[in-house]
C-alpha cells in the first residue's frame, strides 16, 4: 500500500503542468461559442475533477508566471537610454563610492581602536579538528569503522564522514570527551591530540591509544591514500615533529609515540588508579595482538614502508583519471 | 629514460607547467621498471602523450611560446626528449586562459586584523579605545574598565565581516584556545547552531 | 596474482577506477632521499647506477587494500529496535508497520530530519523527508506533539505530499527525532 502511495504522488506530479494547460485553453473557448460551451462542460469538468485529487495549490509549489518578470535589458534610445537611470553627476554616475568604512575624512571606527595583534602568530600555530568518543561511538556502531582493525587518520577518513584539510594547517584529530560515560569499544586509535579523560575512557575497556605527529606531506598522502597512491610516487617517510610538538609526544601522560613503552604502561596504571577502574590485563588479552599494533614513528601507513611504490598499470604522472580519459 | 633529462628540461624556463617532476620518479631505476612494465606491454608510450597533451593535439596550429628555445637544442637531446617524433618536436604549447587571477579578488584590510577579533558566532570584539592615555588620572575602576574588551556592534561586525576575507571567517580548531567558550553563544536563538 | 590479471585487462585505466587498473607489484628500492624546497621537487642525489635493483613484492599488496575506501556505504546492522551504545537504534518494523506513514533511513543511517537556517538566522526550519504514505496524518500529529511541549509557542506545520516532507518553523530538531524514534523509525 505504502509503494502504492509513494508512486501516485510522482505520477501527480508529472501531470501538474499539462492540466494547467488544458484548462487554460477550454475556459477561453467556453468565453466564444455557447455551443462549444456546452460541449465542453464535460471536458472542464473533469479537468476541475482532476484538480480535486490533486495536492492543493500554495506558495510552496507555484512557480512565478513567466511573463510576470522583466528581461534584464538595458534601456537603450527613447526609453532611458540616456543616463541609464543614473543621476547627471556625482559619486553615483561614475561610480566612485568611498571605501568601506570611509567615515568622510574622520578617522574611521577600524582605525580608531588601539592596536592588539588577537591573531599574532596564527599562520604558525597548528590546528586539530574534534572528533569527539561519541562520534566515534557511532561510526563503529553503523559499521562504519571496523574496531578489530587498528584506527588511524586513513580508517577515519575513509569513512568519507570525517575529514581535514592539512591546507588550513590541520594537523590531524583531536579526540574530545563528548559521550565518555557512554564509550564501551575496544580499539587500537591512534589520534593527534588527545586529553587525560578520553584516554582513561579508552583504556577503561581494554583499548589502547597513541598520539601521533604526522608531517603535512604525509597528511595528505593518509588523507585519501587511494587518491596518493594513484599519482604513482614512492611513500615518504614521516618527519619527526617540530620543536614545539616534541614535549607533547614524548610525553608517556599523552601516551606519545615517541615516549618510552616502559613509562606509558607505568602511566596507564597511574590513571587507572586516578580515575578509579581496574586496568584490563593486556598480556592475557586475545586480541594482544592487535592492541599492541604500532607504527614506525616514520612510517605513514600500517604495513607498508616508505621508499616503497605502488605501480599502477598506466603511469599517471599525477594526473588525474579524468583527464586521461579525454586523451 | 626520462631521468636523465632533468638538467636539459630545467633551462626549459619558460615552459608553462612542465615540471620535471612529470618526467617521472625521482627514483630512476623505479622509472626503468615502469616503462618495462606499462608501456612497453601496451605498445604506447603514454608518459609523453600524458604530459603535453596538455597544451592541445599534436601538430595542431597553437602559437608557441619557449619554442626558440627548443630550436637550441642538439639533435642529440631532442631525440632523446621527443623520441616518438624523429627530431621534430612534441610539444605544443600555448598558455589558456588564465580564469583566476589576483585582480578581480578583494583582499584583507590588514588594520581590521590587527585591532579586531572575531569570534565563530559572528560578533567581532575589540579593546576599548584610550585604554592607555591620561591613565594619571582614571581611578583604579576607570583604569580596570579600560582593560577589558568589548563587542562591536552588529552593523560594525557586518562591516567587518566584509572587510576581511573567508580566511578570517573560518572557524579555527586550536587546542588550549583562550577563547574556546566565547566561540559559541548558544543562549541566543539566533546563534546557538553556528 | 590477482593484480596481475588486473593489469592484463586493458583500457579501463583511462576511465580511472584505480581499482580497476589494479597495481602490478610493490617496489621496494633502497633510496635515500633528502628533502629540498618541496619533497616532490627535491633534486636526485646521483646517477642511476648508483642505486640498487629494485625488488618486487605481492605479499603486501593487502595492506594497500585494506587503505582503500569502501565503494558502497557499508549496510548499517539490521535488528530490529536494538540500542546501541551511542543510541543509535535501529528501526523496528513491528512499533512502525501500525502506523499510517512511514520514514526511511538514510543512506548513512540516520533519522531525515533536518534543519536549516536562512535569512542570517531569522528564519529557522525543521524539516523531515522521505515520507511515505500519509503525509497529512504526520503533519497533525507532529503538531499536536509539539504544541503539547511547546503551549506557549506557535507551531506552524507545513505538509507537502509531492515533495513527501513535512515541514516545522524553528528549531525541533532534537525533539522531533526523539519523537520518531519512539514510533520505531
Amino acid at each position: 500500500m505504502l509503494e502504492f502511495e509513494s508512486d501516485l504522488s510522482t505520477l501527480v506530479a508529472i501531470i501538474i503542468p499539462c492540466i494547467h494547460s488544458y484548462v487554460s485553453t477550454y475556459l477561453e473557448w467556453s468565453c466564444t461559442s455557447k455551443q462549444i460551451q456546452m460541449a465542453l462542460r464535460n471536458g472542464t469538468d473533469r479537468a476541475l475533477a482532476l484538480i480535486r485529487t490533486l495536492p492543493r495549490v500554495s506558495a510552496f509549489n507555484l512557480r512565478p508566471d513567466p511573463a510576470s518578470r522583466a528581461d534584464g535589458k538595458r534601456p537603450r534610445g527613447q526609453h532611458g537610454g540616456r543616463r541609464h537611470g543614473y543621476p547627471q553627476k556625482g559619486a553615483k554616475q561614475r561610480q566612485t563610492f568611498p571605501r568601506l568604512g570611509f567615515e568622510n575624512g574622520a578617522v574611521p571606527f577600524y582605525l580608531r581602536i588601539p592596536k592588539e595583534n588577537y591573531y599574532k602568530g596564527h599562520h604558525l600555530r597548528r590546528q586539530y579538528p574534534p572528533l569527539s568518543l561519541h562520534q566515534l561511538q557511532t561510526l563503529i556502531d553503523t559499521q562504519r569503522i571496523n574496531p578489530s582493525e587498528p584506527i588511524d587518520l586513513a580508517t577515519i577518513c575513509n569513512t568519507k564522514i570525517f575529514s581535514f584539510n592539512p591546507g588550513y594547517r590541520h594537523f590531524g584529530f583531536h579526540l574530545t570527551d563528548d559521550g565518555m560515560d557512554t564509550f564501551q569499544a575496544k580499539i587500537n586509535i591512534e589520534v593527534q591530540w588527545v586529553t587525560e579523560p578520553v584516554i582513561a575512557a579508552i583504556e577503561k575497556n581494554g583499548g589502547t591509544i597513541t598520539t601521533a605527529y604526522y608531517d603535512v606531506e604525509s597528511l595528505w598522502a593518509i588523507r585519501d591514500p587511494e587518491h596518493f597512491f594513484q599519482r604513482g610516487i614512492p611513500i615518504m617517510k614521516r618527519m619527526l615533529p617540530p620543536e614545539d610538538a616534541v614535549e607533547y609526544y614524548t610525553d608517556p601522560k599523552f601516551r606519545g609515540y615517541l615516549a618510552d613503552p616502559e613509562k606509558i604502561a607505568e602511566e596507564r596504571f597511574t590513571l587507572a588508579q586516578k580515575y578509579g577502574y581496574e586496568l584490563p590485563d593486556l598480556s592475557s588479552d586475545p586480541q594482544k595482538e592487535l592492541l599492541l599494533r604500532r607504527k614506525d614513528p616514520k612510517q605513514v601507513f600500517f604495513g607498508l614502508q616508505p621508499g616503497w611504490i605502488l605501480i599502477p598499470k598506466l603511469p599517471l604522472h599525477g594526473m588525474s583519471p579524468k583527464k586521461l580519459g579525454s586523451i | 629514460m626520462a631521468f636523465s633529462f632533468r638538467a636539459v628540461l630545467k633551462t626549459l624556463t619558460s615552459f608553462p607547467k612542465i615540471g620535471t617532476r612529470n618526467f617521472g620518479s625521482t627514483f630512476p631505476s623505479v622509472a626503468k621498471e615502469r616503462s618495462l612494465t606499462g608501456r612497453v606491454q601496451n605498445g604506447q608510450n603514454y608518459c609523453n602523450t600524458g604530459i603535453f597533451s596538455r597544451w592541445g593535439p599534436l601538430g595542431s596550429n597553437v602559437p608557441q611560446r619557449g619554442f626558440h628555445l627548443l630550436k637550441q637544442l642538439t639533435p642529440e637531446v631532442k631525440e632523446k626528449l621527443f623520441p616518438l617524433q624523429n627530431g621534430t618536436p612534441l610539444v605544443e604549447s600555448s598558455r589558456g586562459l588564465v580564469q583566476y587571477g589576483f585582480k578581480g579578488r578583494r583582499k584583507t584590510v590588514k588594520a581590521v586584523v590587527h585591532r579586531f577579533f572575531r569570534l565563530d558566532w559572528g560578533a567581532w570584539i575589540r579593546p576599548r579605545t584610550g585604554r592607555h592615555n591620561k591613565l594619571w588620572k582614571k581611578g583604579t575602576k576607570q583604569r580596570k574598565r579600560a582593560r577589558t574588551h568589548v563587542f562591536c556592534n552588529s552593523q560594525q561586525s557586518f562591516m567587518l565581516d566584509k572587510m576581511v576575507t573567508r580566511f578570517w571567517h573560518r572557524k579555527k580548531y586550536y587546542v588550549d584556545d583562550p577563547y574556546e567558550s566565547y566561540h559559541t553563544r548558544p543562549n541566543f536563538w539566533i546563534t546557538h547552531r553556528r | 596474482m590477482n593484480s596481475l590479471s588486473l593489469l592484463r585487462s586493458s583500457s579501463r585505466v583511462l576511465l580511472g577506477s584505480f581499482r580497476n587498473a589494479g597495481a602490478e607489484s610493490i617496489i621496494a628500492p633502497q633510496v635515500v632521499s633528502r628533502r629540498h624546497k618541496g619533497y616532490y621537487k627535491s633534486s636526485v642525489e646521483g646517477p642511476a647506477e648508483q642505486y640498487t635493483e629494485v625488488e618486487k613484492s605481492y605479499v603486501e599488496w593487502k595492506f594497500v587494500e585494506k587503505l582503500l575506501p569502501p565503494k558502497l556505504v557499508p549496510e548499517t546492522p539490521s535488528d530490529p529496535g536494538v540500542v546501541y551504545p551511542s543510541g543509535w537504534k535501529t528501526p523496528n518494523p513491528e512499533e512502525y508497520s501500525k502506523l499510517p506513514y512511514y520514514i526511511r533511513r538514510t543512506k548513512n543511517g540516520m533519522l531525515p530530519v533536518y534543519y536549516r537556517s536562512f535569512n542570517r538566522g531569522m528564519f529557522q526550519t525543521t524539516r523531515v523527508r522521505y515520507v511515505e504514505g500519509n503525509v497529512w496524518i504526520l503533519e497533525k500529529e507532529l503538531g499536536q506533539y509539539l504544541k503539547k511541549n511547546f503551549p506557549k509557542q506557535p507551531i506552524i506545520t507545513h505538509a507537502n505530499e509531492v515533495g513527501r516532507y513535512v515541514q516545522v518553523r524553528g528549531d525541533h530538531e532534537p525533539m522531533i527525532k526523539q519523537w520518531l524514534l519512539d514510533k520505531g523509525f
